[in-house]
């Protein structure tokens, strides 16, 4: 289990979350025509850079073999502390 | 499921205006994103380049294959932006005000370095903030090929791909959130009532409504040499009794809003036969109020035929003229004096807060003192009708 990716993930499904918030609130303000104005076409263009910045992490992330599993950071910090010591 | 419901109109009612602030406003945001994702960008930049064991300069040699990229959206919405401010300010002069037209010119001949350099640190950031979002799909292609290898060999980039995408979706959800602060507050003018609706960051917001009969003022204040060029300014509604007054900021042409109310309540006043004219002695159709005075500090005034009276009332400064010795008739006496809207007599369940039927007709009271200038008016009108 990679830990970077775990955190990646979480914070993904925090963004999630928020965004889906944001994009119901928005919904409901566009339910009254009177003073929906632009805001269906301006949360659709959040919606897509949102999409695209998703989908080149997404890229980028597939070049990796994601193997930094926790026994990695525990070999990794007992060798610093074997340095320092 | 039960849906929050936004407005809540009257069958008759309609919108008359919607007012938003001026997208100018959020620039303020956008700026502010700008700043700080440049500042990361060049983080971004340092740090791949010193994992790629590269120098700023090779780095930034082949992010030029993808030049034409940044050229054409990095002097793309600088230029867009300054073709929209030109817009609005040439929509605004389109009735040939020449005099505008030659303050915009005398204007940028001006400060047209302070305009060039907010151009050119604008086409900086936003390459800056490209080259940031792309970096990932650059860095399989211009950068030494890492596909398939494992992540441990090289945790550097892949901590630096996890943090960039990170901040990128946290930038945007900051400039959503301030867009939903900026665009979710909105000024309603209908024919029955004024309504501002504060949108408090995400989570929140503030409806308030007045109706037009508790309206005292409405004027609108334009200040500073960008927002006069560009006609941005507030407007302001001030309200009878305890109601919090309305001020509506960086609104485009506020003037005609304020105007827009006045002349509402203007027409609500006429379609309630309503006669505002204080020197008016005639009754209207129906029964007009009728409002009777007293000095506001409770000293009795007597003229030739009338007589002046203190109504005891703690918190409040009563107006009470009581008619002596002759009747009231039609056209005769009867003087109107109106802080608002009148409703007809003979619907007392409708006056105004404040406002109290007796068997003479309406007093006042309201709280704020008798000024000395409506009472002077109010006794030359008796002198004049008592001795024509």
């Amino acid at each position: 289990m990679s830990i970077l990716l775990t955190i990646y993930f979480l914070a993904l499904l925090t963004f999630l979350g928020i965004f889906s918030f944001a994009l119901y609130r928005v919904w409901l303000f566009s339910q009254h025509k009177e003073i929906a104005g632009k805001s269906m076409l301006v949360a659709t263009g959040f919606i897509f850079v949102a999409g695209v910045i998703v989908f080149v992490s997404f890229i980028g992330l597939s070049q990796f073999v994601w193997n930094d599993d926790p026994g990695y950071y525990l070999e990794f910090l007992k060798g610093l502390f074997n340095q320092r010591s | 499921m039960h849906r929050p419901i936004l407005l809540h109109l009257h069958p008759e009612e309609k919108i008359v205006q919607v007012l938003r602030r001026h997208w100018l406003v959020f620039c303020g945001h956008i700026l502010t994103a700008l700043v700080i994702g440049s500042i990361f960008t060049a983080l971004v930049f340092w740090a791949s380049s010193a994992l790629n064991g590269l120098a700023w300069s090779e780095t930034f040699a082949r992010l030029n294959d993808y030049g034409w990229v940044f050229g054409m959206v990095a002097f793309g919405i600088p230029l867009m932006a300054l073709l929209r401010l030109i817009y609005d300010f040439v929509s605004h002069t389109r009735t040939g005000d020449l005099e505008k037209i030659d303050r915009l010119v005398r204007y940028i001949k001006r400060y047209w370095y302070a305009i060039l350099a907010g151009l050119i640190g604008a086409i900086i950031a936003t390459n800056l903030i490209l080259a940031f979002l792309l970096i990932d799909v650059i860095a399989g292609h211009a950068l030494p090929s890492v596909a398939g290898s494992p992540v441990t060999e090289r945790i550097g980039h892949g901590v630096l791909l996890i943090v960039t995408s990170m901040y990128a979706l946290a930038l945007l959800l900051y400039l959503f959130v301030a867009w939903m602060d900026y665009y979710f507050d909105v000024f309603i003018i209908s024919n029955r009532q004024i309504l501002n609706i504060q949108q408090l960051i995400l989570v929140g917001q503030k409806i308030t409504e007045t109706n037009f009969q508790q309206i005292q003022n409405a004027y609108s204040k334009v200040s500073g040499m960008v927002w006069t060029l560009l006609d941005i300014g507030t407007v302001f509604v001030e309200t009878a009794g305890e109601k919090e007054n309305f001020q509506f900021n960086y609104v485009r042409n506020p003037g005609f809003a304020a105007k827009t109310i006045l002349e509402i309540q203007q027409q609500q006043w006429e379609h309630g036969n309503i006669v505002e004219n204080m020197d008016d002695d005639s009754a209207g159709e129906g029964g007009a109020a009728v409002f009777q005075y007293v000095d506001h500090v409770g000293h009795e005034h007597s003229t030739e035929d009338k007589k002046l009276h203190t109504l005891h009332h703690p918190s409040a400064y009563n107006i009470h003229l009581a008619h002596h010795g002759s009747p009231i008739t039609q056209g005769h006496g009867r003087r109107h004096v109106y802080t608002g809207p009148e409703r007809r007599q003979s619907d007392p369940s409708a006056l105004p807060a404040g406002r109290r039927l007796v068997e003479d007709g309406v007093i006042w009271t309201g709280e704020s003192p008798l000024s000395h200038e409506i009472e002077q008016v109010l006794t030359e009108i008796d002198t004049e009708k008592n001795n024509p």
